[in-house]
């Protein structure tokens, strides 16, 4: 113990002079450009395949029908309807999205009396934050889904044309595999039209590169995504 | 002071099985519980503690104020569902959990993460030790009643948040270290922002330095206090700063180097006498030791190429069987993760080892005996717990 020890703590009278630090206006403060805030739709894009329901561990989205959207070829007719009281703004179901129509706006203060608001379609309740420029969106060069398509091969024309054999050569196993795991079984058809049987039948773990050295990876159980959602009636919590 | 008496006589003696003689009804002992609601305890457990006058003949640590399930939950969902759970394992210092869970499931995997991915993770961890020694300084001045150095530490905490609010999109569960990456680089002049983030936090621990550090009260109540004995380090599994201001350097980062810890340039903070004040010493510099390494990672970081390893579609992963146990140096200690796979898409086992569970439990149980009741909230913050990693 020193003079010094005695001394020293007096110099925290210094702050009497130091301008205050803390935000003026917390209410206005601007989050940064990347925030995960309050979700936004583009319910034009969205096709309704429920993959973001799926991949939300939170059990934060419903997907619902909305008036004026139909269910039509390739659209189930259903739109994502999330519940904040559940959502922990972890923006997988961003990452996931098929279409990219669903993105998180940089918005994280909103004020109502009623709870009930805070479970709503993005997109179709109109929101103040809705079509933000800032806020999450997934990168273009990564998604968690497979992304690279599979290429069938294909025969040369000069081999063609001058004969019968069939020019489209079919998927090898592990290009099936590659293509299968592109699935996220949404039920809906689309061009790949890989089906729900071709991805229970698919070990995409064996693309890991550990699996390849592991003997016997069996797998015990097949992860519970459903076949269809597009006939699913929307749940009603 | 306190009634401390050299005179044993006046104190429970032992019963045959080992547990202390105490007769409530003869009005020499008193029960008090400290928590789970009470500004001298680390978050929500408590401290039941029979005391004599002022002096603690016997401390039972209780958690459970805060069990939330995390290791059963994972056990139900997929892979990449478990990423946004396990940052809430430990609230003030998240990113172990993201970095423990995700290496350990490309470990299992295969999964190599990519160089300027391991960059950014360290720089990352380096910040969240920041936050939560920053947190813990408060914590430890607040508890011997130096409200001002919480304040202090809250701002400067509050500009690493904004740091990690433009990185990764969120304050404080940033759900950013992705299994097989980060999910983002740095945003356009971070380094700037960083550089004037940490010369304030080095101001501010200057300040902390004068004020808490040269505080003859400060100094009175902690030197020589709620010594932790180098011999239990082994028997009670104790990690990280607690176990180098007892002289050991014992710090995963240099032990068994992960990430990129083996370019840069660093020796552990150690401190000799083991006490109160000693530890908060060492967690100060080792503070200083975190702003000196994210320097360097920034200096030495790549700034292209990919942030995310080429993986299956994570709606479908299922691992091989297989187990692993990965580990890090987080803020208090050895912090790891167990994992446990059976080739299905869900994880078979998560344990999580957070260094809270030996040094709140165990530890505190021994340490508290003989010493004053206003000395109890100094001893167990020193010891640098967070309960929601005792009861995950
Ligand atoms: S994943 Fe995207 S496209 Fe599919 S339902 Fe959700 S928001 Fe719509
Ligand atoms: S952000 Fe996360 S928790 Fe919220 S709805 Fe999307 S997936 Fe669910």
């Amino acid at each position: 113990m020193s003079v010094r020890d005695v001394l020293s703590p007096f110099t925290a009278w210094k702050n009497l002079f130091r301008d205050p630090v803390s935000i003026p206006d917390p209410l206005n403060r601007a989050a940064a450009p990347r925030y995960r805030g309050f979700h936004q739709n583009d319910v034009e894009k969205c096709i309704g395949c429920g993959t973001c329901e799926t991949i939300c561990q939170n059990g934060a989205i419903d997907m619902v029908p909305v008036e004026g959207i139909e269910t039509k070829s390739g659209d189930s007719g259903l739109r994502p309807r999330i519940d904040y009281g559940r959502c922990c703004w972890c923006a997988l179901c961003v990452d996931v999205c098929m279409t990219k129509s669903l993105t998180m706006s940089n918005a994280y203060t909103w004020v109502e009396n009623d709870p009930d608001l805070f479970c709503f379609t993005p997109g179709v309740d109109k929101k103040h934050w809705d079509n933000a420029e800032l806020g999450y969106h997934c990168p273009t060069d990564r998604r968690i889904t497979g992304q690279v398509r599979a290429h069938m091969r294909e025969l040369e024309p000069e081999t063609r044309i001058d004969s019968f054999v069939e020019i489209v050569q079919g998927y090898s196993v592990e290009e099936a595999i590659l293509e299968a795991d592109r699935c996220v079984a949404c039920g809906l058809p689309c061009a790949t039209a890989i089906t729900s049987a071709a991805w229970n039948c698919s070990t995409p773990a064996t693309r890991f590169p550990a699996s390849a050295a592991a003997s016997a990876p069996t797998s015990a159980r097949t992860p519970a995504l459903p076949a269809t959602k597009a006939t699913r009636s929307p749940s009603a919590g | 002071m306190a009634l401390y008496t050299p005179d044993r006589s006046q104190y429970p003696a032992k019963k045959a099985d080992g547990t202390l003689d105490i007769d409530l009804a003869s009005g020499k002992y008193l029960k008090l519980w400290q928590g789970p609601n009470h500004p001298g305890i680390t978050g929500n457990m408590s401290v039941e503690l029979t005391v004599c006058g002022d002096e603690v003949v016997e401390g039972k640590t209780h958690v459970g104020y805060l069990h939330r399930g995390f290791e059963k939950l994972m056990e139900r969902r997929s892979f990449i569902q478990c990423f946004p759970i396990v940052c809430r394992i430990c609230v003030p210092e998240p990113d172990f959990n993201e970095y423990c869970y995700a290496a350990a499931v490309e470990d299992l995997s295969g999964i190599q993460s990519p160089e300027r991915a391991n960059w950014m993770r360290a720089l990352i961890l380096e910040m969240g030790r920041i936050n939560s020694y920053l947190m813990y300084l408060g914590g430890q001045a607040g508890a011997l009643g130096l409200g001002v150095i919480g304040q202090w530490t809250t701002y400067a905490r509050d500009l690493m948040l904004d740091r990690f609010e433009e990185m990764t999109g969120a304050r404080i569960y940033h759900m950013f270290i992705l299994p097989g990456g980060v999910r983002d680089g740095l945003p356009d002049g971070f380094d700037q922002r960083m550089e004037e983030t940490l010369r304030e936090i080095e101001s501010t621990m200057k300040d902390v330095h004068d004020v808490m550090f040269h505080n003859a009260v400060f100094k009175k109540r902690t030197v020589g206090q709620g010594v932790i004995d180098p011999a239990w380090l082994d028997q009670y599994g104790v990690t990280g700063p607690n176990a180098r201001a007892a002289g050991v350097a014992k710090d995963v980062r240099r032990d068994q180097p992960y990430l990129v810890y083996r370019e840069l340039e660093f020796e552990p903070v150690i401190g000799h006498d083991s006490d109160i004040y000693t530890r908060s010493d060492v967690r100060r510099r080792d503070l200083l030791m975190s702003v000196d390494l994210i320097r360097q990672i920034l200096a030495k970081m790549p700034r292209s190429g990919p942030l995310i390893a080429d993986m299956p579609s994570m709606l479908h992963w299922k691992i091989p069987r297989g187990e692993t146990y990965v580990r890090g140096e987080c803020s208090r200690g050895e912090y790891g993760y167990y994992l446990v796979t059976d080739g299905s898409g869900f994880p078979r086992r998560v344990n999580v080892r957070g260094p809270s569970y030996t040094h709140a439990m165990a530890l505190l149980e021994r340490m508290i005996v003989n010493i004053n009741i206003s000395d109890v909230a100094a001893l167990m913050v020193s010891l640098h717990t967070y309960p929601p990693e005792i009861e995950r």
